[in-house]
């Protein structure tokens, strides 16, 4: 072997190990990027913030990742619904507070999913940011909503199939964005039909475009067991937050709409 | 001759899982931006604060007969469930948190067995 052969090939195998560190530092999960009073404190402020305007029923959201890591168009990461209980403790105190209802991804099969409730403490546990989106519906709304939170509409609504970007004018997948949107549309045209709801909402509701690199969304349906693409036409289009905010904007069902970040 | 093409051989070999592994990552990551409801990781994050278990939440509303609320749960949560929506609210001071997962509870319920013995 030559000089030049074996420059080739040690420049092969720089080559490798750049690649290989890339593709490592791709993956960031788990880290933790606030104390735990940090996130206790931030907690309280948004239950207390609600509290104070006598939300009943709010949308909330979540930022999990960088902002500047999603795709143009998605702000947060996660969205389920805040409603006003009486919580039981273990030891037996009843105490006013909110309950947060969420679809989420399961954390041993990524492409299925489950309806968990949760408190404001767990629900921005290992958020990349303090800031929750709100949207607080009109009355008329917050008390459709706890109509269909308390039935069997609320359960009836989830599909287990989970996808990232599920389409929401189908039900062949779902996310939690899309369950908050089906759930909203149970409450405004009480209605527990999903077919009815799913040609509401290719009617009425505008979904935020997928604009991601084709290459880069076929690697994600192929390599990734929660990203599918068979769901969507020609364009792949989902639920968010912001979608669903401008949704009941454009239709004069919200009572407020704002972030909330961590007071200094 | 026959040594360059054996390393020619492994080298794209390793090429090949390199760039399955980069592809993984990269749709990994993709995924990861895009998933909107992975489950926080994070009860073991506010571990270290003082918080409630809680056992159970139901809505604290009654409207036409919707909430559990009854005035057996008190005078004044009886009256905060009556108030119109948009009243103010009181929260408790206190931060309740889910329990641990059943997989984790079982285990632990056996531990603390474990120790008594």
């Amino acid at each position: 072997m030559n000089n030049t052969m074996q420059k080739i090939i040690i420049g092969l195998f720089v080559f490798i190990y750049a690649i290989n560190s890339h593709a490592a530092s791709s993956q960031a999960n788990g880290e933790v990027h606030f104390s735990a009073d940090e996130t206790v404190k931030f907690s309280k402020q948004v239950e207390k913030s609600l509290a104070e305007k006598g939300a009943r029923v709010f949308i909330v959201s979540r930022v999990g990742r960088p902002v500047k890591e999603l795709p143009p168009g998605f702000n947060y990461t996660h969205t389920g619904i805040g409603v006003y209980s009486i919580i039981t403790t273990t030891d037996g105190k009843k105490i006013p507070g909110y309950t947060m209802y969420n679809l989420y991804q399961k954390n041993e099969q990524p492409n299925q999913s489950e309806l968990i409730q949760d408190y404001p403490v767990d629900f921005f546990s290992g958020v990349y940011k303090l800031e929750a989106g709100i949207i607080i519906p009109k009355p008329e709304l917050q008390k459709r909503l706890l109509q269909v939170i308390n039935s069997d509409t609320y359960r009836d609504l989830h599909n287990p199939k989970y996808s990232a970007i599920a389409n929401p004018f189908n039900s062949t997948y779902q996310n939690c964005t899309e369950h908050t949107l089906d759930v909203l549309n149970a409450a405004i045209y009480n209605t527990s039909d999903i077919e009815l709801l799913k040609t509401n909402s290719k009617e009425y509701f505008d979904a935020q475009r997928v604009k991601v690199n084709p290459f880069k969304m076929m690697l994600g349906s192929i390599f990734s067991a929660d990203i599918a693409i068979s769901d969507h036409d020609e364009n792949v289009e989902t639920a968010t937050f912001t979608t669903i905010g401008e949704y009941l904007q454009e239709y004069d069902l919200v009572q407020e709409q704002f972030s909330i970040t961590l007071k200094q | 001759m026959k040594n360059t093409k054996i390393l020619t051989v492994a080298v794209l070999m390793t090429l090949g899982t390199t760039q399955a592994a980069y592809a993984q990552g990269s749709a990994q990551h993709f995924s990861e931006a895009v998933g909107h409801s992975a489950q926080a990781t994070g009860h073991s994050i506010v571990a270290g604060a003082k918080l409630a278990s809680s056992a159970v939440a139901v809505p604290l509303i009654v409207i036409g007969g919707v909430g559990q609320v009854s005035q057996a749960a008190g005078e004044d949560l009886w009256d905060i469930a009556n108030q119109p929506i948009g009243a103010p609210l009181p929260i408790s001071d206190e931060t309740v948190s889910v329990g641990p997962a059943p997989n984790i509870a079982i285990k632990n319920d056996v531990q603390d067995e474990g120790e008594g013995i």
